[in-house]
């Protein structure tokens, strides 16, 4: 039974690949990587010297963005298409159910938005190595991370584009991705002003709602700190999961119930 | 590379705006007060990187690049009264840190549990109550960006001077930068005052230290109490106490000399000045010293 939704999950993500592959979705990713490599070389005409520090955030910064914007404009547009296109139909005609449709979809765009992450991360590593700046183990312990948090953000997008239009699935995950860090210092900060059933209910959301900025180890590859400890990445990893897995649950139930 | 843009646009227009003659002076960046209430505001620390400048920007880049990139902002009301937030002081002269705690929290005041543990773990932290701040060699070139992009930008003057001064082989570049500042902000209490104390302390030339002190003191005299910032005030406390030195020590100097006469005149110079610091801060240490030892009082 696993095997058999194995091979169909896989199919799926391999046909979701393809398909923006043939419409030269990845051309985006190329265009904004060679823009990285020219803003790098612009950098390195002023001179880096004495500017590791602020080269490197501005370059984790590039990377942050990049990789979470390709993420959320691909899993945004992937079931809404389908379905604006009657493209769905000749699919479910097989036998597959929408769930199977959803996590298919959900592994291609994972599988594009981990792509994009490698190729933004390797620019950067490379970029950085190339103005003697050498990140170390934590940069790859970092990539892991956003790596988590891709898989996250891409099982909330392809959730929301159930609910939504495309538009506003995102608007509303980018400012997810983006105001994650403010919304987990508003929560700390408000939970020290208020008391009682307010103080339960801050602290009920701040566990319910995904703290994508846990995963960011961009301060720390920046200043130059040592490696996390790999039970830090296990435990994030976990909880992306979870959220991954709530997210998906959320999105077959309501996907299942869709007039189409 | 937005970033990165508007990183070289800004610098640029920094250069271009310091070579033509302003019609209007016009506020550049953030005001004392403003930049103050940026760093010391809880709220802020929402915000995260929006920040009105790229000048306000590097000062917040530095300040976290001198603390191993640790985040800092203002405690709460409800927090000062609380021993178990962590309290952020430095060990250093200058210390610009007032009423201020991690924005990561500690652990004695977290109720996160686990996600609390691994925020301390992904998020550079660590236990800023009595902290050193890390070699400011690559900090310079962040000071010399801000006040490029804004020349008004005085705390980008002093902290980077006083920087500048504390690494080897940079004593006269903290001078010249800070007479940059001095001749861009001829107004500035604070960059007398810093003036008159790298002249006399790290210097030794008290003779050229004395008129900047003097300045500070004058340009205090004529600005409204009320609008000065709490750098400033500290400053301005610094500049009186920074005269009753050097016009003691100048008089010690005299006295060995047997040039009583002298001694006298210099040693009434450093009482004026720290009976005047005393009216406007009465527990200033180094007047109470001075007055107790020199006239008993």
């Amino acid at each position: 039974m696993l095997r058999r939704k194995l091979v169909i999950w896989g199919a799926l993500s391999h046909a979701t690949v393809l398909e923006s592959v043939r419409r030269k979705d990845l051309y985006v990713a190329m265009i904004l990587s060679f823009l990285m490599i020219g803003m790098a070389a612009l950098v390195g005409r002023f001179g880096v010297q004495g500017l590791d520090i602020f080269l490197k955030s501005a370059t984790l910064t590039v990377i942050n963005l990049l990789s979470v914007i390709l993420a959320v404009v691909f899993s945004a547009r992937q079931l809404p298409e389908e379905i604006s296109r009657r493209t769905i139909y000749p699919l479910l005609a097989r036998p597959i159910s929408r769930t199977d449709l959803l996590i298919g979809k959900f592994l291609g765009v994972f599988c594009l938005a981990g792509l994009g992450l490698l190729v933004f991360g390797l620019i950067g590593w490379g970029t950085l190595s190339v103005y003697g700046m050498h990140p170390g183990v934590i940069f790859w312990q970092y990539l892991a991370l956003r790596l988590f948090v891709l898989m996250l953000l891409c099982a909330v997008t392809v959730t929301t584009s159930v609910f939504l239009t495309p538009q506003a699935t995102v608007t509303i995950t980018l400012l997810m991705a983006v105001g994650s860090q403010a919304f987990s210092q508003s929560t700390l900060l408000l939970d020290k002003t208020s008391d009682g059933f307010g103080q339960v209910l801050i602290r009920g959301l701040y566990f319910v709602i995904p703290e994508l900025n846990l995963f960011d180890l961009s301060g720390k590859v920046s200043h130059g700190w040592n490696p996390v400890p790999f039970w830090v990445l296990a435990a994030l990893f976990g909880y992306a999961l979870i959220h991954t897995l709530v997210a998906l649950s959320v999105g077959a139930v309501r996907f299942r119930k869709v007039a189409l | 590379m937005v970033v990165g843009l508007c990183f070289v646009a800004l610098v640029g227009a920094g250069k271009l705006a310091q070579s033509v003659q302003p019609q209007l002076k016009a506020p550049v960046g953030l005001t004392l007060h403003q930049q103050e209430a940026l760093e010391e505001s809880a709220v802020t620390s929402v915000f995260g990187e929006f920040r009105a400048s790229l000048a306000d920007f590097l000062w917040l880049e530095s300040d976290r690049y001198l603390h191993f990139g640790v985040g800092t902002r203002g405690r709460l009301e409800s927090e000062k009264k609380d021993e178990k937030v962590g309290k952020v002081q430095g060990v250093v002269a200058h210390d610009s840190h007032h009423d201020e705690t991690t924005v990561v929290p500690s652990e004695a005041s977290d109720w996160r549990s686990i996600l609390g543990h691994i925020e301390r773990q992904t998020q550079p932290y660590m236990d800023m109550s009595n902290h050193k701040e890390r070699d400011a060699k690559e900090a310079l070139p962040l000071f010399r960006l801000m006040t490029w992009s804004n020349p008004h930008f005085i705390q980008g003057y002093v902290q980077g001077a006083m920087q500048m001064a504390s690494r080897p082989n940079k004593l006269d570049e903290a001078l010249a930068f800070l007479q940059e500042g001095e001749r861009n902000n001829p107004e500035s209490l604070s960059i007398q005052t810093t003036l008159c104390e790298l002249l006399l302390v790290r210097f030794s030339r008290p003779l050229e230290a004395e008129p900047h002190g003097r300045k500070a003191l004058e340009l205090l005299a004529v600005r409204d109490p009320k609008t000065l910032s709490l750098d400033e005030k500290e400053d301005a406390n610094s500049a009186y106490r920074w005269l009753v030195i050097l016009y003691r020590n100048l008089g010690d100097e005299q006295s060995k000399k047997e040039e009583a006469e002298k001694a006298r005149a210099l040693y009434g110079m450093a009482r004026t000045r720290a009976q005047e610091c005393l009216k406007r801060y009465p527990e200033d240490p180094t007047a109470i010293q001075f007055l107790r030892k020199y006239t008993g009082k």
